[in-house]
């Protein structure tokens, strides 16, 4: 008799949702408390003030985003490694292998239920969002392109996850080893990328990857990427790519799974091949993360790292040979080790000599088609949408011959030395370079100096170029420059000005002025000072200049407009300054006015004028260490301007001679 | 008929199997004893098409077994740990051997129950061990396998019980030209049952013998003479082992029982005593033959 089979075997489905079909129940729980019972709480909630605005959300992520995320990576991990768990233990390893069914059937139906266990709660949710829609009055909080977009990005990620994780399970044969590298390996493309590169900047001088590497890497792991996917509209090219990556990833699960070994159950491998890969990537990524562990957490000695090196690939090759074996007692086996680390320490000696050439490479400045140069200021810092390309860059001849040979300098210097432990002045700069060169290639740079001051003749002429200048405030320059709003921040208060005639005057003031500040003024410390703030509303941008009492079209304007009160801060201004070395807590100060008088004797406390001036002057020569703490206090006695730091050799001799006298 | 040859079958660079080649032929029951560790389970399981052996053919009714659907389909494989779903009942679990096994047999199921006086709603977890081998039984012999693989079948089994699955065994075997396949690591268990033995050591077959040749083919022989004789007298003879008690000499001789009265009778022992030998005492002197101490891999 010919018996009638069907690809699909209804007992076996049966079986698979007996043993794994509380995740999908979980699963549906879960989703219902966090999307459609939060959204119905939201809209009773709106509904008792007749309130609209309260709980208005761009998208359904929004909703419990932390718990949706949780769910996001946990589900797919839970099911891929429930389902495929027959797999990972002997006794039915074997009598899975034992039934009528061939191997890709298996995996196929098996997979399947997994699925399934996902898709079914999923799509009643949302069918549940769906008819909420449709009757009741929820549209301002959500709509229907939200749930498909929703739907959309949730099923891909998932499938990816759950994919990845089942091709996991067959690769090891030990659940909490399949769960325990599926995590990491979703994290790891970012991770061992990060380590790299924090590695290789601790070893070469100069070594930088660009802006925004942390965002750029993040977007290597699917769980850090998946982070982001409420952040950011979504990029359909992405879940392209995404959908692309778990068919690949299903066709190598299922090729690997066929020809897997049945006995491979509880060995921590699958595949025999596959240890010495893994031994030595961990050994490799344990190396990486203690050379940057001791690397940072003793300011980059070279010594500490190769500590950390060695300390580190030791550990992981042991922790490695552990999993491998199951057994904690491998200390015997250490040839291996002891040909990584031969083979390891010539490729970081390779790089330590810089045998590349990496550290001294400048380019020509023929080869230079620009250059962008930035000296640590924070504006291109808060661009999301910023790409390298988008960048102001240098293109006159002569500021990019100040630019190299600035770079020539700095790469030469021993004080840009990288082991060094990193002590920062008012005139230290983390210095970067990006030079986009004829060939369309890229070259990039980032220096640390401990002070320009001390390079003064690389510096000045740059700093003072036109074309420096245009690139560090870009804004100030462009052509559609849109201001709608200026504040004039002084040491009292703040003046608003919104009359566009005078917005035009004093932005061309500013233009002018910045373009012909001197290097001094430039690098003089301005964290204290007054500054403009130049508002755009309508992009709501906010740029601040400092302002400068030098900056004579400026400060003539704002003379003439009656808008300089207290931006200038001189002895007039001032009511009594204060001063105590070895101050503990900051927050003393401000507690001064209201101290009893006792406490106020720890304090030396003038208010004669010349005492007040000479005590005034160090506040542009402040540092950011120093045992002196002064505070300048204005129109009344109560209000304190500002505070500064000074060092022992700056302060006056009346300071010391009054607690000497104490 | 189930046919092996040179199979090789290494767990990462540990030989288990090395050029095993045996054949077992339809509706016949083949013992294959061995220690443990001796590759017993892994033969089984390459024949079950569960493992793949990395060298060598394995086949059945000149088909490959791995991945052989139509084949599995009438095989049916008992490990020595028995496997179920968790929590399933007799009835659960046979109605999915039911979706597996396309010739399953319902009516043979509700007839075996009544002998049986097993509850079909009971989860077969909570059943004793004994009873839970008979169920697997049961259930595999439902699916009415022409191939009835067997690890240690009666490991730990009263002797009620192991005689009543024996008769199972045997009675499909003479109903139905069933090819059995037994493994155990004694040879007591199985001797009574098989029509074939081989003995498999460190991965190795050592030898493979039809019982029915074996017995006939291997006496133990008393003689005595009234006066010494010369060794010379057993020329021509394939003597396996031989000893002397006083004037009597005790010898195991390979051999038709013909030529042997043949070869010994000029002599005129005074005593001439042809015995039966168990089959324990056979493959102790087979194995003495080959090198082995049976006692190292079977007692």
């Amino acid at each position: 008799m010919q018996s009638k089979t069907s690809y699909f075997k209804k007992e076996l489905l049966k079986q698979g949702f007996k043993s794994s079909g509380w995740i999908g129940i979980a699963y549906f729980l879960a989703l219902l408390l966090i999307l459609p019972l939060q959204i119905f709480m939201m809209y009773t909630e709106d509904s008792l003030d007749n309130s609209r605005n309260y709980n208005h959300i761009d998208h359904l992520f929004e909703v419990n985003s932390e718990f949706q995320l949780v769910l996001l990576f946990i589900i797919p991990v839970i099911a891929g490694i429930f389902t495929f768990r027959f797999m990972q233990v002997k006794g039915s390893a074997d009598f899975m292998a034992s039934l009528p069914l061939k191997r890709g059937n298996l995996f196929n139906q098996q997979f399947l239920i997994g699925y399934i266990l996902m898709v079914v709660p999923l799509s009643v949710i949302t069918i549940i969002l769906l008819v909420m829609q449709g009757m009741m009055d929820v549209g301002y909080i959500y709509s229907y392109a939200d749930i498909s977009k929703w739907l959309l990005i949730t099923f891909v990620y998932q499938s990816f996850i759950y994919v990845f994780t089942v091709l996991i399970g067959v690769l090891t044969g030990i659940s909490a080893v399949q769960a325990g590298l599926s995590y990491i390996f979703l994290l790891f493309p970012a991770g061992i990328i990060a380590l790299v590169i924090i590695n290789l900047e601790m070893l070469l001088k100069g070594f930088y990857v660009g802006f925004f590497w942390e965002e750029e890497v993040a977007k290597y792991s699917p769980l850090l990427d998946a982070i982001q996917i409420y952040e950011d509209d979504i990029s359909y090219l992405r879940l392209g790519v995404y959908i692309v990556l778990t068919i690949i990833t299903y066709v190598l699960a299922k090729l690997f799974y066929q020809i897997r070994y049945v006995e491979s159950a509880s060995q921590a491998l699958a595949f025999p091949k596959l240890k010495p890969i893994f031994k030595f990537g961990v050994t490799l990524c344990f190396m990486l993360l203690g050379g940057a562990y001791f690397g940072l957490m003793q300011s980059k000695l070279i010594g500490w790292i190769l500590f950390g090196y060695l300390f580190g690939a030791f550990i992981g090759y042991l922790l490695a040979e552990m999993l491998i074996q199951k057994t904690w007692r491998v200390f015997h086996y250490w040839k291996g080790f002891l040909a990584y680390i031969g083979v390891s320490f010539i490729v970081i000696l390779t790089v330590i000599l810089d045998l590349y050439g990496y550290e001294g490479r400048v380019p020509e400045a023929d080869q230079i088609e620009s250059v962008f140069i930035n000296n640590g200021g924070y504006s291109y810092y808060y661009r999301e949408d910023l790409e390298e390309s988008d960048l102001p860059t240098i293109t006159d001849r002569e500021t990019i011959r100040y630019v190299t040979t600035l770079h020539e300098v700095l790469a030469d210097s021993d004080q840009t030395e990288l082991q060094r432990r990193r002590i920062f002045k008012p005139d230290s700069v983390n210095i970067q370079f990006i030079y986009f060169l004829e060939n369309g290639q890229k070259l990039k740079r980032k220096y640390f100096v401990p002070s320009t001051e001390s390079m003064r003749e690389y510096f000045q002429p740059l700093y003072e170029s036109e074309g420096y200048k245009e690139i560090q405030e870009s804004w100030l320059f462009e052509e559609e420059l849109e201001v709608s709003q200026i504040n004039i921040h002084g040491y009292e208060d703040v003046k608003e000005v919104y009359d566009d005639q005078l917005i035009e005057q004093i932005t061309e003031a500013m233009k002018k002025d910045y373009l012909t500040a001197s290097f001094d003024e430039l690098n003089k410390n301005t964290y204290r000072s007054a500054s403009l703030e130049f508002i755009n509303s309508r992009e709501q941008k906010h740029y601040h200049m400092p302002l400068k009492p030098s900056y004579q079209n400026t400060m003539e304007l704002l003379e003439s407009s009656e808008l300089d009160d207290h931006v200038i801060l001189e002895v007039e201004d001032l009511t009594r300054v204060a001063v105590k070395q070895g101050l503990n807590n900051r927050n003393e100060i401000y507690e001064l006015p209201t101290m009893p008088k006792e406490q106020q004797d720890n304090w030396f406390i003038t208010e004669g004028q010349e005492e007040m001036k000479q005590l005034l002057e160090l506040k542009d020569k402040a540092d950011y260490s120093g045992e002196w703490t002064i505070g300048l206090f204005g129109s009344n006695k109560h209000r304190l301007l500002t505070t500064f730091i000074v060092t022992d050799e700056q302060i006056p001799d009346f300071v010391k001679q009054y607690f000497e006298g104490q | 008929m189930i046919q092996i040859s040179n199979i090789d079958k290494n767990f990462e660079k540990e030989p288990v199997l090395q050029q095993v080649s045996l054949t077992i032929q339809k509706g016949s029951i083949y013992g294959l004893l061995g220690s443990n560790g001796a590759g017993k389970t892994t033969l089984l399981k390459t024949i079950a098409g569960i493992i793949k052996q990395d060298d060598g053919t394995c086949q059945i009714e000149n088909q490959q077994v791995f991945e052989n659907t139509s084949l599995k389909e009438r095989m049916i494989f008992l490990p020595d740990a028995l496997y179920f779903f968790s929590h399933y009942t007799v009835a659960q679990m046979a109605y999915f051997y039911q979706d597996m096994y396309p010739h399953w047999n319902q009516e043979r199921f509700v007839q075996m129950q009544k002998a049986l006086d097993l509850q079909v709603d009971r989860k077969i977890h909570r059943f004793s061990k004994g009873m839970q081998r008979q169920v697997a039984f049961w259930l595999a012999l439902c699916a009415m396998p022409d191939y009835l693989i067997l690890d240690e079948p009666f490991d730990g089994l009263d002797p009620v019980i192991r005689k009543k699955i024996k008769s199972w065994i045997i009675q499909d075997v003479a109903e139905r030209e069933m090819t059995v396949m037994i493994s155990s690591h004694n040879l007591r268990e199985v001797e009574d049952i098989c029509d074939a033995i081989g003995i498999i050591h460190r991965g190795k077959l050592l030898l493979e013998k039809d019982l029915d040749d074996l017995k006939s083919d291997i006496h133990k022989v008393q003689l005595a003479f009234k006066s010494p004789v010369e060794d010379s007298i057993f020329k021509g003879l394939n003597i396996l082992h031989q000893e002397k008690r006083g004037s009597v000499y005790v010898c195991i001789i390979k051999g038709h029982i013909e030529t042997i009265e043949q070869t010994l009778q000029p002599y005129n022992p005074v005593v001439f005593d042809i015995l039966p030998l168990t089959l324990e005492e056979i493959f102790i002197y087979e194995m003495e033959g080959v090198g082995y101490a049976i006692e190292n891999i079977l007692l």
